[in-house]
């Protein structure tokens, strides 16, 4: 109550009860809307984390693949000891008696990321293993990228847009393939950074602020730092600038945003020392660098033309496009031949011309991912997307804005590239995301404006009302009621309405089915631990490791092992001994050398094994256990690569009439070489099944060639439980006398 | 800003669509596959009562290879699926007249619904694990 006395007015406050608070805020719609959209977005990141742990529930928290353990050792070498460390890094243990540097050819952002998450989980006391760490950074992130795809439909279109989005992209399977649990790769951040920086670009193109492009251009500093794919937004954004200035929808909103984001972007992304000053010197960003001087130079042009008057203007414009292109052309030139520019690298030639990798690069041309996409990967990977996604371009094509031109950019060059190499699909995969959403949020948004009509006879005689209104203005009476009759409603309107949005959902519910089927049986194998069958039947071949780990605890500390590079990572990482090629590829004589040892006889491959200091060479064996990526199936490629670099290694010596075979037709070459020798060492006396005889090679389906091996300068140390590892010694010189 | 000469006529949208949506088709049907590995037209499978060699449309159990005619029926199915769902859009605009609008439902929905159940089928034959 109010005193009068003192003049002070106590207002009464009437406490409402917890329970009528929010009943008077779940009655309002936005709140409920906003209640409903949380919600979403929560159950849309939970679906994305759990979705990625079939692996994890299903065996254990295991690091997959090969690339992952090198991955894995660079952070436990983070963490270990310290920043400046793994900075400076010069690996002596892989690449023997080369030695690599990794601080300077790797890309620190996925290890960095990790330490930081397990020093911030270590600081708040929850004491998390570092490998659990790296086993769930991949879905951690997933669920980060769903959110991101969220903010950037909201800000192509609007909110329907975004949950669309960011549903579709929690769960799609060409994403999920390289960001399940265990996946320690960089496209796990990478990706996330990708679609941030995308979404953070064409907010700065929105606003046109200078804040909004320094943001931007430390997403670009992130995606630099994580993944050699980071060349595809410094050519895209580009690419798009010049799109725009080329369909007249320049503007200074663009001008500041590229500026910026060129400005603080190259001193950012020049930080990583992999990069350093490849970003200013090389032609895999020359469009980069060349779309900054063009806008400098359009906006000079622009100035001028507003001082001149247009026929001194049209003087000076063909004065200055003259002068500008010979002088580019001449520098251009002129660092190309004193070499100052360095040419685009091998793997981004496949992208343009796809047959080059085949003619002269074998190692690009061997690893399986970039085989090119065949027709059954699209359905695979993206299911109904391939769908959606014309009908999303669509409604971009019908109203054109800045950010739906960037999409449908980023959309045509992803699409195109997901063609050539079977990899690039996951970067597709957000483009088919974000165009999907918008397809089927436009779709169910008009026809749910049907189905929410008041009535179908009601909106008839509006929409007859409206008819005549027009053709009362223009004046055509006789025409008048036709005019109505033609532009009416159709009939059955509201059951057709209904009709397409049951299709739409029952899509989308096929199109989740198939996701969890595809992460469930295709994209969850730990591959470093074989799996096959389910309950009592469950066979578990664990044969890399229980070998790697002999290797820990049998072999002495400084022991050089000779592998194919395919397992070079995993060995150093699991076995912690010094290799001689790993899966970095980038000595390709030196991996030539070890393919011609593996393709050699003993003698000759005794000379080179002494040359290189090697005391125990590895094999994978498929044989026995019906591992069909073994070392037999890849030894054509190593011939490939070895004759590449000796031409003493000729692929026809091996090849029977132009057939790859070690049955009883193999050629001598084939099966005196090493290789062949330490595979099927001791294998012609084993049965592997019933009704065939001693040796049969369960892989390739028929007996071999030589069942008696014999071995003069190796000898077995160690076979594993199923066959599939198989380590031989090197023995010392023979003493003299 | 008008930074083109007058009398430039920009292509319209729906063509630039148009180009777009066959591009969408070859790129699909696996051409880079087609021009890089050299696959046969179909595949054959001999009989295993006759001897004789049966034509096989699809190459089974790999979706990391195809023949050529696989590769272009699956390219075409997308691109009529989405073809169909651009015409549903298309019959909610308002503006045409009734016959059109009615032409781009049935259309529409025939095209998508064919298109999508062909698929489906097409990866059951090519992977018979699929759903299973």
């Amino acid at each position: 109550m109010s005193s009068p006395v003192e003049g002070v007015a106590h207002t009464v406050y009437h406490h409402e009860s917890f329970s009528r608070t929010i009943r008077k805020y779940l009655t309002k719609p936005r709140s409920q809307e906003l209640l409903v959209r949380s919600v979403a977005l929560v159950c849309i990141y939970l679906l994305a984390f759990s979705l990625r742990l079939f692996s994890v529930v299903r065996y254990e928290s295991v690091i997959h693949e090969f690339d992952p353990y090198f991955n894995y050792r660079s952070t436990i070498k983070l963490v270990q000891e310290g920043v400046y460390e793994f900075w400076n890094w010069f690996d002596a243990e892989s690449w023997h008696p080369l030695g690599r540097v990794v601080g300077g050819t790797v890309y620190p952002g996925l290890m960095l990321t990790a330490a930081a998450m397990y020093r911030a989980l270590a600081w708040l006391t929850a004491w998390v293993k570092l490998r659990d760490v790296c086993v769930f950074t991949a879905p951690f992130f997933a669920g980060n990228t769903a959110m991101v795809a969220y903010l950037f439909g909201c800000q192509l279109k609007d909110r329907q847009t975004g949950l669309v989005a960011a549903a579709l992209m929690a769960i799609v399977p060409g994403y999920i393939s390289r960001s399940v649990a265990g996946s320690f790769d960089n496209e796990a951040v990478a990706i996330f950074a990708l679609v941030t920086t995308f979404y953070l670009w064409v907010r700065a193109v929105h606003l046109g602020t200078i804040s909004s492009a320094v943001l931007c251009a430390f997403g670009y500093l992130y995606m630099a730092a994580s993944w050699g794919a980071y060349v595809f937004i410094s050519n895209l954004i580009p690419l798009y600038v010049i799109l725009m200035v080329a369909i007249n929808r320049y503007s200074r909103r663009l001008y500041v945003a590229y500026t910026t984001l060129w400005a603080v972007g190259s001193i950012l992304a020049m930080q990583v020392r992999f990069i350093g000053f490849n970003h200013v010197l090389s032609t895999e960003l020359l469009a980069w660098n060349a779309v900054f001087v063009g806008l400098q130079a359009l906006e000079l042009v622009i100035f001028i033309r507003s001082k001149l008057t247009a026929r001194q203007f049209n003087q000076f414009v063909w004065l200055s496009i003259t002068g500008a292109a010979a002088a580019g052309a001449g520098v251009v030139t002129l660092l190309i031949l004193t070499r100052k520019l360095n040419p685009w690298t091998g793997r981004f030639w496949t992208l343009l011309d796809p047959t080059y990798a085949k003619k002269f690069i074998p190692i690009v041309a061997s690893v399986s991912e970039h085989q090119p996409t065949t027709w059954a990967s699209y359905i695979f990977d993206l299911h109904g997307l391939v769908f959606a996604a014309p009908a999303g371009m669509y409604f971009c094509f019908k109203k054109l804005t800045d950010e739906n031109i960037f999409l449908i950019t980023f959309a045509l060059t992803a699409i195109y590239f997901s063609g050539i190499m079977v990899r690039l699909m996951l970067v597709a995969a957000p483009a088919f995301v974000l165009l999907g959403a918008i397809g089927i949020s436009g779709l169910l948004r008009t026809y749910a404006r049907d189905v929410k009509a008041a009535s179908p006879v009601a909106t008839e005689e509006k929409d007859e009302k409206d008819d005549k209104g027009k053709a009362a203005k223009s004046g055509r009476k006789g025409a008048s009621s036709k005019a109505a009759d033609q532009k009416g409603p159709l009939p059955n309107q509201k059951e057709f309405a209904l009709g397409v949005l049951g299709m739409i959902t029952l899509g989308l519910m096929s199109y989740s089915a198939h996701c969890r089927w595809v992460t469930s049986e295709a994209y969850s194998s730990p591959s470093i631990v074989l799996i096959s069958g389910y309950g009592p039947h469950r066979h578990v071949l664990d044969d890399f490791r229980e070998a790697y780990y002999w290797l820990r605890h049998n072999t002495k500390p400084d022991a050089k092992i000779m592998s194919w590079w395919d397992y070079g990572y995993q060995i150093t990482a699991m076995a912690n001994r010094t290799i001689i090629v790993d899966n970095n590829t980038w000595n390709n004589t030196h991996i030539a050398t070890v393919g011609r040892a593996m393709a050699s006889n003993e003698t000759e491959a005794y000379k080179i094994m002494r040359a290189l200091d090697v005391d125990y060479a590895l094999v994978i064996f498929g044989g026995l256990s019906g591992y069909s990526s073994d070392d037999i199936n890849k030894f054509l490629w190593m011939v490939r690569i070895g004759g590449g670099v000796f031409p003493v290694v000729k692929e026809e010596d091996y090849l029977n009439n132009g057939e790859y075979t070690v049955g009883t037709r193999g050629t001598p070459t084939m099966l005196n070489s090493i290789m062949y020798k330490m595979c099927y060492y001791d294998f012609g006396g084993i049965m592997t099944e019933h009704n065939q005889p001693a040796g049969f090679d369960r892989v390739r389906q028929y007996e071999i060639g030589d069942k008696n091996v014999k071995l003069e300068h190796l000898e077995e140390a160690f076979t594993s439980e199923h066959w599939i590892v198989r380590i031989f010694k090197v023995k010392d010189l023979a003493n003299r006398g | 800003m008008q930074l083109l000469p007058e009398g430039f006529n920009y292509p319209s949208p729906m063509l630039v669509f148009t180009f777009v949506m066959l591009s969408y088709f070859i790129v699909t049907a696996g051409i880079a596959y087609d021009i890089i590995n050299e696959p046969p037209a179909v595949g054959g499978v001999p009989d295993p009562v006759t001897g004789r060699i049966k034509p096989q449309a699809f190459m089974p159990y790999r979706i990391n290879g195809q023949y050529i005619m696989e590769g272009l029926c699956g390219g075409m199915f997308y691109t009529l699926g989405g073809v169909g769902l651009v015409l549903l859009a298309q019959a909610q605009e308002r503006g045409r007249d009734k016959m059109t609008r009615g032409l781009c439902r049935a259309l529409g929905a025939a095209l998508s619904i064919i298109s999508f159940a062909t698929c489906m089928s097409f990866i059951r034959i090519k992977m018979p694990g699929y759903m299973r």
